[in-house]
């Protein structure tokens, strides 16, 4: 049996949408794992995808750590910067192309706060493209159920997609703090 | 749990054709080992053909442990996969990366428009290096066999090398393609062949 789980995926359908949600997410995984291939309707570069955890409120208790480049230069930063999930293709970039991005979530139904691994790839055919490494911070203790995906100024175009995965404890395994 | 082990005897005269009768759902998981390669001599390039694998699987990760023969004062060669056996100037490819050379650290990005391949993933090379070193990493190909999208791929990376040239990296490339992928074709860009003792392990992900 393998040690990864789908747990549900979304694919944006003709008209696009506002957000992606992944709710009553089960509490028997050690971590969490959404891959995204996500564009926006953005009218520019880069659109940034906030994150609303256990439905507290956009980037309520959310800061981050990134190394980024853009093509021409690197930037690295500590901030409350509401890009906690990533940043996408906007309208602006090479027509059908997506953002490929993953978060990683350990022990998401621990005690501790939680940590968040974020890397993504928007790729556009010109010197600006974004490779984006970032730890996020959700200070938060409680058990994360449910976590929506929101752009901060578009929505997601049609063909995007998000899958949200659970690696499982094994047989002997069990969720650490 | 099972029951049906004793419900099945031929003296309770219940028959189950299957094992999972009485138990929770079977999932079979999401992440499964399509194939591995291990190089067993120098060899020019590594194919996977991928196109029956479109009707189970969302997603296509490939782990690898490489090594060029390119013997160079900075023991570098990149790593570069061609989708579909496409080898014309159809990718654009970036990368972040940090790096150790000649005792100082650094970092930074690059950016190409028009190369031939899915590039800037170094693997170690034999110029500087023991024959022991291999770079290492992991890609991703997402959507890989939507006939909607451009193709793009993240790798996160390191070539091996302590000296004289160390790199860490993520890369992202695009396909500027909406064919789905059947083959993905990695080779190296400088050397001639990748080395014995390679290996490259395709994964399916269900999506």
């Amino acid at each position: 049996m393998s040690a990864k789980e789908l747990i549900a995926t979304t694919t944006v359908g003709a008209g696009g949408a506002a957000t992606v949600t992944f709710s009553s997410i089960p509490q028997t995984y050690t971590d969490l794992q959404i891959v995204y291939s996500l564009r926006s309707t953005k009218a520019a570069n880069v659109d940034n995808i906030q994150l609303n955890i256990n439905a507290q409120g956009i980037s309520t208790n959310v800061s981050t750590l990134y190394f980024l480049g853009d093509g021409a230069s690197t930037a690295t930063s500590a901030a409350d910067f509401v890009a906690a999930g990533g940043a996408i293709n906007g309208a602006n970039t090479t027509a059908n192309t997506f953002t490929n991005g993953q978060i990683s979530i350990p022990n998401y139904a621990g005690t501790a706060v939680k940590h968040m691994v974020v890397d993504c790839g928007l790729e556009n055919n010109a010197t600006y493209g974004l490779c984006l490494l970032m730890s996020t911070l959700w200070n938060q203790t409680a058990a994360i159920n449910s976590i929506t995906l929101d752009p901060e100024s578009g929505n997601f175009v049609e063909y995007s997609t998000a899958s949200l995965y659970g690696w499982t404890k094994g047989s002997g395994g069990a969720t650490v703090a | 749990m099972i029951n049906s082990m004793a419900r099945s005897l031929i003296t309770a005269k219940k028959y189950y054709r299957s094992m999972l009768a009485g138990n929770d759902a079977f999932n079979p998981g999401s992440f499964d080992l399509i194939s591995t390669t291990i190089l067993s001599s120098d060899t020019a390039s590594v194919t996977f053909d991928v196109s029956t694998l479109a009707s189970t699987y969302k997603h296509l990760q490939i782990r690898y442990s490489a090594k060029s023969d390119r013997s160079s004062s900075d023991g570098n060669d990149g790593l570069v996969t061609r989708i579909n056996g496409d080898s014309g100037t159809n990718y654009t490819n970036h990368l972040i990366y940090g790096q150790w050379y000649a005792g100082s650290t650094g970092n930074g990005v690059s950016a190409e428009t028009a190369f031939n391949g899915m590039e800037y993933t170094y693997i170690a090379g034999t110029g500087g290096s023991s024959s022991a070193i291999f770079g290492s990493g992991t890609m991703d190909f997402l959507d890989a066999f939507s006939t909607d999208k451009f193709k793009t791929r993240r790798v996160l990376w390191h070539n091996g090398l302590s000296s004289p040239f160390q790199q860490v990296s993520l890369t992202s490339n695009l396909w500027r393609n909406t064919a789905a992928i059947t083959s993905l074709t990695l080779s190296v860009r400088y050397g001639s062949n990748l080395v014995s003792g390679s290996r490259f392990s395709i994964y399916g992900i269900k999506g």
